[in-house]
């Protein structure tokens, strides 16, 4: 491996990343020639119609995909390579969509502390960690509660502390709010916003909410595997065709929004909820 | 069956000095208590046994109904005890006679003896469950086991399997009623109908339980590699299951006050 080895540059990168399922590359591939980088600070949302290969990104983040060609690199690291696979993942911690397919734990305290105590960490470092990581996801208090007693939207919580008591420098949420209900999809959109923006962490959010394109630094539409689209939301979000091709659909408030705009109102394009089209309108 | 119903194992959440108590010295202590019952040769051995248990019960601050809940589950065995002592063909001398079958008195403190053995054993397990948490009691399993690793017994991996599998009982549990819910709806009969009819309705709904199954133990096993789970090698553990030295007297003053009781009385 030549190319980008031993180079430290930060980040998640993807490098003319192609990934087939079927061995030999026969069949065809469910992404094509992906380049783009997750940077820390940055929450960068990926979207797509079903199948266009938002998953298979995800599982190419960490090492449980090996790209069929291109270059993958986590902060420099090889994700294929074995002697770095533990170190890897600790480094992109993953969450994925069903709440109860991820928690391992008997008690909450005891799913958070599963990540740190793989990894060998001393048991004090652990305790200090799994609280942080609870305090971090506002469940502190919980440590005791049995993981089915929580609704989905904690329990998606509980998962993103999991993931975060591994103290990763990238966080990959694969749909994290697609079984939840509105309010456990706000609050685990809130949190993927203060991982990202307060915390520092590098966040990939896929996600078929375009208020969750909304809050996002950048953003990427898959279609059929080909990355179609790579940048600012705003732009994205001002193309009706683009957003067609990415399976998104313009919300009533966006509707209104954009009314308003042809009438002279000055409303950003990110203001797709209604509490921030009174905020836009209110000043 | 709502959620909160669902109880894994009987364990009673209060706090007490035998919740407290490490499990591993818990469990001695049962084994010790067994050894005892085993070795006590007439019934003031026993009532030494009982008074240490019902001293126990009130340290722990379960109900005493919780405790002798278990009692139920072997009724038919002590009774089967009782009856096949104090049972006699034909005998010299009866208490009671029904036809050739008399209850014989010798026979029934034989009996008793054994009967009130297997209740003082049971009730002394129950406590066990009743004041230590499925976790800790996988914990200790896999402490035991440890030392037999080099034999090739995959402690850790056993101890893990037994967490995931009670940590996905209730989801289960769960899961199963949303699926009869929803064959119902359909117009399935689960519960009524001759026993071949209700075997071929629940049919359906094992399929559904089953495949659901396998679709989550596959998820389950990406989350956890994602995780870095790779085996028992180089894991350490959060919780400070630790024998303290509190746990240590407790475990060697108990077990040998046990074991002389059950050789001296
Ligand atoms: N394990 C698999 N084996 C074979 N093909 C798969 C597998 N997982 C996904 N695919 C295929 O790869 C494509 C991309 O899937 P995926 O990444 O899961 O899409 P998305 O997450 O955007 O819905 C789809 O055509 C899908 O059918
Ligand atoms: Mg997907």
């Amino acid at each position: 491996m030549a190319q980008g080895a031993g180079t430290a540059v930060s980040g998640v990168a993807f490098e003319d990343v192609s990934f087939s399922y079927s061995a030999g590359g026969a069949g065809r591939s469910a992404l094509c020639d992906i380049t783009l980088t997750l940077s820390s600070g940055e929450l960068l949302a990926v979207v797509g119609a079903n199948g266009s290969g938002k998953s298979t990104l995800a599982r190419l983040c960490n090492g449980l995909l090996v790209a069929s060609s291109g270059v993958v690199r986590v902060d420099g690291l090889d994700p294929a390579d074995p002697d770095l696979t533990w170190d890897v993942r600790s480094r992109v911690a993953m969450v994925f969509q069903d709440p109860d397919n991820q928690i391992v734990g008997t008690v909450v305290e005891d799913d958070v502390a599963f990540g740190p105590e793989n990894l060998g960490v001393p048991a004090d470092e652990i305790r200090r960690r799994v609280d942080a990581a609870l305090a971090a996801v506002g469940l502190a208090g919980f440590e005791r509660r049995e993981p089915h007693l929580l609704s989905d939207g904690q329990k998606q919580r509980l998962a993103m502390a999991s993931a975060l008591a591994m103290e990763p420098a990238y966080l990959v949420l694969d749909e994290p709010c697609a079984m939840l209900d509105p309010e456990g999809r706000a609050d685990v959109l809130a949190l993927a916003d203060a991982l990202a923006h307060e915390r520092g962490h590098g966040v990939l959010l896929v996600t078929h909410d375009i208020a969750d394109v909304a809050v996002a630094d950048r953003v990427a539409v898959l279609d059929r595997g080909v990355l179609s689209f790579l940048g600012d939301p705003e732009d994205l979000l001002s193309d009706d065709a683009a957003l067609t091709a990415a399976g998104l659909e313009m919300p009533s408030i966006g509707v209104l929004a954009a009314l308003l705009r042809e009438s002279g109102f000055d409303v950003p394009r990110r203001a797709l909820t209604p509490e921030a089209l009174v905020g836009a309108l209110w000043h | 069956m709502s959620p909160a119903r669902i109880a894994i194992g009987q364990y009673v959440p209060v706090d007490s000095p035998v919740h407290r108590l490490n499990a591993l010295a818990k469990m001695g202590l049962v084994a010790a208590f067994t050894a005892a019952l085993f070795l006590v040769h007439g019934f003031a051995g026993l009532a030494a046994a009982g008074a240490v248990l019902v001293a126990a019960i009130a340290l722990s601050r379960v109900p005493a109904a919780a405790a002798a809940r278990g009692v139920s589950a072997v009724a038919v065995i002590v009774a089967f005890t009782l009856l096949a002592n104090g049972l006699r063909w034909r005998p010299a001398t009866a208490l009671v006679r029904v036809g050739p079958l008399a209850l014989d008195a010798a026979g029934l403190r034989t009996g008793s003896f054994f009967a009130l053995r297997i209740l003082l054993l049971v009730i002394a397990t129950t406590l066990l469950t009743l004041t230590t948490s499925p976790v800790e009691i996988t914990e200790a399993l896999e402490r035991i086991l440890r030392p037999l690793r080099p034999l090739g017994v995959p402690a850790g991996e056993l101890a893990m399997t037994l967490t995931i599998a009670l940590r996905f009982v209730p989801t289960t549990a769960e899961e199963t009623e949303r699926i009869v819910t929803a064959q119902s709806m359909r117009g399935a009969r689960l519960d009524s109908g001759g026993p071949l009819a209700r075997v071929r309705a629940w049919v359906p709904v094992l399929i559904a339980v089953f495949f659901n199954l396998f679709r989550r133990a596959d998820d389950l096993a990406v989350a956890m590699e994602s995780r870095c789970y790779h085996g028992g090698e180089g894991r350490t553990s959060m919780r400070m299951s630790k024998m303290r030295s509190a746990d240590w007297v407790a475990l060697l003053a108990g077990a040998s006050m046990l074991i002389a009781m059950g050789l001296m009385l």
